[in-house]
């Protein structure tokens, strides 16, 4: 048994750096990205936070937007593929092994965002002292979600019926965990009193759209891209239909929940708050944000709309309108969410933030680290499902065309 | 675990014709790692760090460089040079007895600007000007010019007396150490008692935070 | 060994080693400055502030004499002044006397050892018009050529030490806390650089070393404390503490040394014969942004007040 373990540890670890030439290529590029980050990441902490285009007024960037719209995705990941476990005999259940692998992997993101936004990494253990609760749970959940996903995995590489008992209490309350973890985060911002930005009565329900728009557009990419090779003919067609539904409805929620948000705003109120109109439309002349933000809603528009209609059925519109899409909600978590709370300042002073090539590089190294791991999960998952590695197989390493998503 | 990986790659090399990791393209992934190795160690220096000089600090300013305590009790008056008690002169000359004068004649450093005292005997005694006379007929010397002052300022004297009205120096609490609250003339002259320090003032330099950018100049002027 | 399985072992082995290579030069930045080299087992084990005991304490405070004796070849005097039993301190400050001459911003930081590149002051004078409290009026860089200008209020902001402070809840490692005196104080040792109480400050009042402080080894201030004035680090938070390390030894805070027309009050709320206590009683006295709840330590009250109102009565004999 032990051995059986180890050995299949072991082949899927060969496996996640062999394969064809564009699974490592795209490895590669990876790795590499993600090198350029802790290179990126070591100049920042030799030479501190001035490496970013931090300052006192805009205390938090792309950063922290990063960490947030990762535990957004990881939470909203667990929240739309796990419940796929527990109808009796569907056939989607690889595209949860692939929700799971993704949560898994926006877990690791999340944390590494963190990470690279502390002036003091040396001290980030501090965190475990003085909360161990959260990092307790934290670490809880991710356990939680890669057991579901391992033991479902390892059971194939047996050959083996995995008894429901075994993944289902464990993927039920990865479920809730993610429920908290979504609600928890998407209300993160909103008690800080001192910044009336966001105390917007749609900015939870708005995150949680984006979250959720996410989560569904890495994994129709993936599915696109041939990650998932096992679910082939109408299994397929089922997973993307589902996938692309959910996309689609998180984006139009997005739209909706925007709109209403800028109702709210500009005609709702006697006058907009100074940090709405600047993320909008600028303030003193300085609009720094303004071109993102509608660059984001205009990709997301095009995306909601593409996916509704008929040219979608292509695969490749698909594939762009689901670009689009992922591009738009990561345009507006980065631009749109955290930093205008910050302009102006509380004492009225404009200064604006743009990121510096040094921060993009750390930001590119955490994706590509995440991405990373989970290419290899989505690897893995593949090849077991697919049947090619298995306990009685001799390790085989197909060619197949391509790993994650590219 | 190595000769799984070389089986692995032989079987995939010989199966994918060599087209991708078969040829030399197989070594394209190391030599391109190297070459990320070598532009970390040589490659230029990305951190694009902002000005970092910040704003000047004025180093401290000691409070006695400020056009002030030079007012407490002044023996007499200083006419052509020469420090003379006011008796010296007033004994023989007084001023015109009805002369509103806002700037008396022989005391041209004088500007007689306080309220509704237009004349010098509003707080000089006359004859001599050597004491003060406080409304109500009290006499006091020069040295208690403070009394005399909140004889009139009624609605000055109790914050004065709580430490409110102008500085004090020293701690924060007599039980530490001596407190000692300025009095009237070390910051007003009281022939024109309009805080004549402050109007000299040119405020030390303002905030340069790192990317501050171009100050927002001057909003007040545009916004009228 | 077939020259195959050679060829692909050598590809692998040579993708693994420059894998290696490149990782380890990936962190070259950090051994060309040296800033690795700057932590110790010590530094990285030591405890929160409020942990510590008796002899940590001492030799924590040891340990940063030394270092400032090593980096700025200055005697520094580090000590830990406790808070004063039955006291709580408040500080009051008369706009109508403020004339923004910014004498105060610049004793703070000398007094603090605040970096001067990049730029740290606690302290923030707004020029607003007057009779207005909307800060986003307030301009920051007002530079005329003297003081003060007709139709404009002055108004000096810093930490205005909330007894309800939002900042303290916001920090995940309690690295910033309220101590007994009502002032809020961070351990610049435990500080992990989060941001979070920055993010959470009605007030602006919290600053961030984004980069090693430099202050000139001439003009350090010798008289330290673990809580205040010792030289900070890179990545740490700081702010205001209305000196405590003098106020706790009875002196007054810099800034209130520095004006020179006595704007600035500053005492024990909990006397009842204080000036404080004189001017809650008797002045109309306001705190920023009170509708959040914040319950500053910090009253601004307009002090002509009253001798406005006597400089002309109101007439009513119909004159």
């Amino acid at each position: 048994m032990m051995r059986d373990t180890l050995r299949f540890l072991g082949r899927a670890f060969v496996l996640s750096f062999a394969g064809g030439g564009r699974y490592r290529a795209w490895m590669f590029a990876l790795t590499a990205a993600a090198l350029l980050g802790v290179n990126a990441c070591a100049r920042q902490w030799a030479l501190g936070l001035a490496t970013t285009g931090l300052s006192d007024q805009v205390t938090w960037g792309i950063y922290i937007a990063g960490f947030a719209l990762a535990v957004g995705t990881a939470c909203a990941a667990a929240l739309l593929a796990l419940p796929l476990f527990f109808r009796r005999g569907s056939d989607l259940l690889d595209l949860a092994l692939l929700g799971a692998a993704l949560a898994v992997s926006c877990v690791l993101a999340a944390a590494g965002f963190v990470i690279a936004d502390t002036g003091r990494p040396d001290r980030v253990l501090h965190l475990l002292v003085e909360l161990p609760g959260h990092v307790l749970a934290l670490g809880v959940f991710l356990l939680l979600i890669l057991h579901v996903w391992g033991s479902l995995v390892y059971c194939a590489y047996l050959r083996r019926r995995p008894g429901r008992a075994l993944y289902l209490p464990f993927a039920l309350l990865a479920v809730l965990g993610a429920f908290c973890a979504q609600s928890a985060a998407s209300f993160l911002y909103v008690g800080l009193g001192g910044r009336a930005f966001w105390e917007e009565p749609l900015g939870a329900p708005r995150f949680v759209a984006a979250a959720c728009a996410a989560a569904p557009a890495v994994l129709l990419l993936t599915l696109l891209a041939g990650g998932l090779p096992s679910a082939a003919g109408a299994a397929r067609e089922r997973a993307l239909r589902l996938v692309r539904a959910l996309l689609a409805a998180a984006l139009w929620a997005d739209l909706l929940l925007c709109a209403g948000a800028l109702l709210l705003e500009f005609l709702g109120r006697a006058a907009p708050r100074s940090s709405t109109a600047y993320l909008y439309f600028g303030l003193d002349g300085r609009a720094a944000l303004a071109p993102w933000i509608w660059s984001a809603l205009a990709l997301k528009a095009l995306a909601a709309v593409v996916l509704c209609s008929r040219v979608a059925a292509r695969p490749r519109v698909l594939a762009l309108a689901c670009g689009a899409g992922l591009a738009g909600v990561l345009l507006e978590e980065a631009f749109g969410r955290i930093t205008p709370a910050f302009v102006p300042s509380p004492l009225g002073e404009v200064v604006e933030y743009a990121p510096t090539l040094n921060e993009a590089l750390v930001c590119l190294g955490v994706l590509a680290g995440g991405l990373l791991a989970y290419s290899i999960l989505v690897r893995i998952t593949a090849a077991v499902s697919a049947g090619r590695l298995t306990r009685d197989l001799p390790p085989v390493v197909s060619c197949e065309k391509s790993g994650g998503p590219s | 675990m190595r000769s799984a990986r070389s089986k692995d790659d032989a079987a995939t090399g010989s199966r994918s014709g060599g087209a991708a990791p078969g040829g030399w393209r197989g070594y394209l992934f190391g030599a391109g790692f190297l070459g990320l190795a070598v532009w970390f160690a040589l490659g230029p220096d990305l951190a694009g760090l902002p000005d970092l000089r910040g704003a000047e600090v004025a180093e401290p300013v000691p409070l006695g460089s400020l056009p002030r305590a030079v007012l407490v009790g002044p023996e007499g008056a200083t006419i052509n040079g020469f420090l003379r008690p006011c008796s010296d002169c007033h004994r023989l000359f007084r001023p015109r007895a009805a002369d509103p004068a806002p700037r008396p004649l022989q005391h041209e450093d004088v500007v007689l600007e306080h309220g509704d005292v237009v004349a010098c005997r509003g707080c000089h005694l006359e004859p001599g000007h050597d004491l003060l006379r406080l409304k109500d007929g009290t006499v006091l010397p020069f040295a208690e010019s403070l009394r005399h002052c909140l004889g009139c300022h009624e609605e000055v004297r109790e914050d004065w007396e709580h430490g409110l009205h102008g500085r004090a120096d020293g701690c924060w609490d007599a039980r530490f150490g001596a407190v000692r609250r300025l009095a009237c003339l070390e910051c007003h002259d009281p022939h024109a008692p309009r805080l004549p320090v402050m109007d000299a003032v040119r405020p030390l330099p303002g905030p340069r935070t790192l990317r501050l950018g171009e100050p927002r100049a001057a909003r007040l002027e545009g916004g009228r | 060994m077939s020259a195959s399985s050679r060829r692909a072992f050598l590809k692998g082995a040579l993708g693994g080693a420059g894998g290696l290579a490149a990782a380890a030069a990936s962190l070259t930045p950090l051994a060309r400055t040296g800033a690795a080299a700057d932590l110790t087992l010590e530094k990285l084990l030591q405890p929160h502030y409020l942990r510590l005991t008796q002899e940590e304490l001492a030799r924590v405070l040891a340990r940063i004499e030394a270092e400032v004796r090593e980096r700025h070849g200055v005697r520094a005097e580090v000590s830990d002044h406790k808070a004063l039993p039955g006291v709580e301190f408040a500080f009051a400050l008369d706009v109508d006397q403020c004339v923004g001459c910014r004498r105060c911003v610049h004793a703070c930081a000398v007094e603090n050892n605040s970096s001067r590149a990049p730029e740290i002051q606690y302290i923030r004078v707004l020029e607003l018009p007057e009779g207005s409290l909307d800060l986003e009026e307030g301009d920051h860089h007002y530079a005329p050529e003297s003081l003060p200008r007709a139709g404009r209020t002055y108004l000096p902001i810093q930490c205005q030490q909330c007894a309800n402070p939002p900042c303290v809840g916001a920090c995940p490692v309690g690295a910033t806390w309220q101590e007994p005196d009502g002032v809020t104080v961070i351990d610049y040792d435990w500080c992990i650089g989060c941001r979070l109480c920055m993010a959470a400050c009605p007030y602006w009042a919290r600053r961030f070393n984004f980069a090693p402080p430099a202050v000139p080894s001439s003009a350090l201030h010798p008289r330290m404390d673990y809580l205040t004035n010792r030289p900070r680090s890179a990545g740490v938070v700081e702010k205001c503490h209305f000196c405590l390390h003098r106020t706790r030894a009875g002196l007054q805070p810099a800034c209130v040394e520095a004006c020179p027309n006595g704007a600035r009050k500053f005492g024990n709320v909990l006397d009842p014969d204080g000036e404080l206590a004189w001017i809650l009683a008797r002045k109309s006295v306001f705190v920023l942004k009170p509708e959040l709840g914040t319950l500053p330590r910090f009253y601004y009250y307009a002090g002509a007040e009253r001798a406005r109102a006597a400089a002309a009565p109101p007439r009513l004999d119909g004159e």
